[in-house]
């Protein structure tokens, strides 16, 4: 048999010793730190793949809050805008429609005032017209029916009109 | 070709094969490069002696054909615990190992949650894929294979060291040796059926070997069980070895093409296969690390499944 066929007692009780050792060895100081440590990363990296999917999730969230108030907002101040204009629209239509107002009141109470004065004028015209030809008529019927002196007469009191006026 | 040349050729070959096998005395390639203790057991008493030389100068046993025998009457002493060549490779192996798996592991006590680098990359990535792919799979007790784990670890690693320390040139390959890929198959035997028995409870791990079959098929199937019980070990004893053998006796056998054909010439020719085989021994190394590894998980993984 050649060499490399035998098996050799003394070989595999050596071989056995060793590997026993080595394992426990490598248990205790090599694979319990280690297999530790890899569990304690892959834990940790799972940690962080949860709070970054969580993190993203809220940011979403929060992006489509945001977008969401922008959009009231910019609802909120079309109104504005449209409420503001319809009240500059009705205040400018009520005041010209007061000023037109005012302005006719005005004009009717000129024309009014206007008509007062000429109807004072007319009433005071006639009183002194009357007033005066009271005057010429007891001037008249205190005279003779002279026609020179009736005509001298009528002449001073045109030409008292005519100095009145 | 002349009988003298053939003749000649033999013994190289002969010699070549023999470097394969275990050697008293430490040897780097062909080189004796220290004498080893020798440790005998022989009817009841314990016989060390530090050297061959010592052990002969005794004048109890010499040395015949690498063997220590007993002066007396010339048999072999009942048992021979000495410290050969290939322990001295498994020494070895584990102290290189140690050490960059020590240094490797300071890297986790200092940083444990930084990613790794380097060679701490590697060996992670392999520590790994051996927990994912091949114990978690294979073992469906959490606890039994968190339990089992340094243990396949270590069979991997040990394995490996061993089989690259076999290429490195002039290295000896402790995992071409019989006695010692069989003791490490004893271990995988011994955790194959311990852990089914941790598994199952021992009834039921008896009832396995019935192989599920009816109680009057016993008388067949139950010597059939217990054979492939064994023999699944062997397989694994056998299939190391003959895979780390194989490629070193494809290397000797290149480098033996030189002698037997007497030429130089047919040189290049062997180096170019010897390179190719020697890659192709490494990529084994490799292999055959890992077929024993999942080999041993898928047994028990076989061997601990409950009965359907």
């Amino acid at each position: 048999m050649p060499n490399f066929l035998e098996v050799s007692p003394g070989l595999i009780f050596w071989t056995l010793v060793n590997f026993s050792i080595f394992l426990v060895l490598l248990a205790r100081f090599v694979w319990k730190p280690l297999l530790a440590a890899l569990q304690q990363r892959e834990q940790q990296i799972a940690e962080a793949l949860r709070s970054a999917e969580q993190a993203r999730h809220d940011a979403e969230q929060l992006l489509q809050q945001a977008q969401q108030q922008l959009q009231e907002a910019q609802q909120e101040m079309q109104r504005l805008i449209r409420e503001g204009k319809q009240q500059a629209d009705a205040f400018l239509r009520e005041a010209a429609e007061k000023a037109e107002q005012l302005k006719r009141q005005k004009l009717e109470e000129a024309e009014r005032e206007l008509h007062r004065q000429i109807e004072r004028a007319y009433t005071q015209l006639y009183t002194e017209i009357a007033d005066l030809v009271l005057e010429g008529t007891a001037r008249l019927i205190q005279q003779t029916l002279d026609p020179a002196a009736h005509r001298r007469l009528v002449e001073s009191f045109l030409a008292e009109v005519a100095r009145h006026n | 070709m002349s009988a003298a040349h053939a003749e000649h050729t033999g013994n190289v070959f002969a010699h070549l094969l023999a470097e394969l096998g275990d050697h008293h005395g430490f040897y780097v390639g062909p080189y004796k490069v220290a004498s080893l203790p020798i440790i005998l057991w022989d009817e009841g008493r314990l016989h060390i002696y530090p050297s061959a030389t010592a052990m002969e100068a005794a004048g109890l046993y010499r040395m015949v054909e690498g063997h220590p025998v007993r002066v007396a009457d010339g048999h072999r002493p009942t048992l021979d615990l000495s410290i050969t060549n290939l322990v001295v490779y498994q020494w070895l192996g584990m102290l290189l190992l140690g050490l960059v798996l020590w240094r490797t592991v300071q890297r986790y006590r200092r940083a444990p949650l930084q990613a790794p680098r380097g060679l701490q990359n590697a060996i992670e990535a392999v520590v790994v894929f051996l927990r994912d792919q091949v114990v978690s799979p294979n073992i469906s007790s959490r606890r039994l294979a968190n339990g089992l784990l340094p243990y396949f670890l270590t069979l991997f690693f040990f394995i490996l060291v061993l089989n690259l320390l076999g290429l490195v040139p002039g290295g000896h390959t402790a995992t071409g040796s019989l006695a010692v890929t069989g003791a490490l198959a004893l271990t995988a035997f011994v955790v194959i059926n311990g852990g089914a028995i941790a598994t199952l409870g021992f009834k039921k791990w008896l009832g396995h070997l019935l192989g599920g079959g009816p109680l009057w098929l016993s008388p067949i199937l139950l010597p059939i069980e217990i054979i492939g019980m064994f023999a699944k070990a062997f397989a694994l004893c056998v299939r190391l070895f003959a895979n780390m053998t194989a490629g070193h006796i494809a290397l000797l056998s290149l480098v033996g093409l030189i002698f037997f054909f007497g030429t130089v010439l047919i040189a290049p020719v062997s180096v170019a296969f010897s390179v190719f085989v020697y890659a192709l021994e490494t990529l084994v190394a490799f292999l055959q690390a890992y077929i024993f590894t999942i080999l041993t998980a898928v047994f028990l993984g076989l061997a601990s499944e409950e009965q359907h």
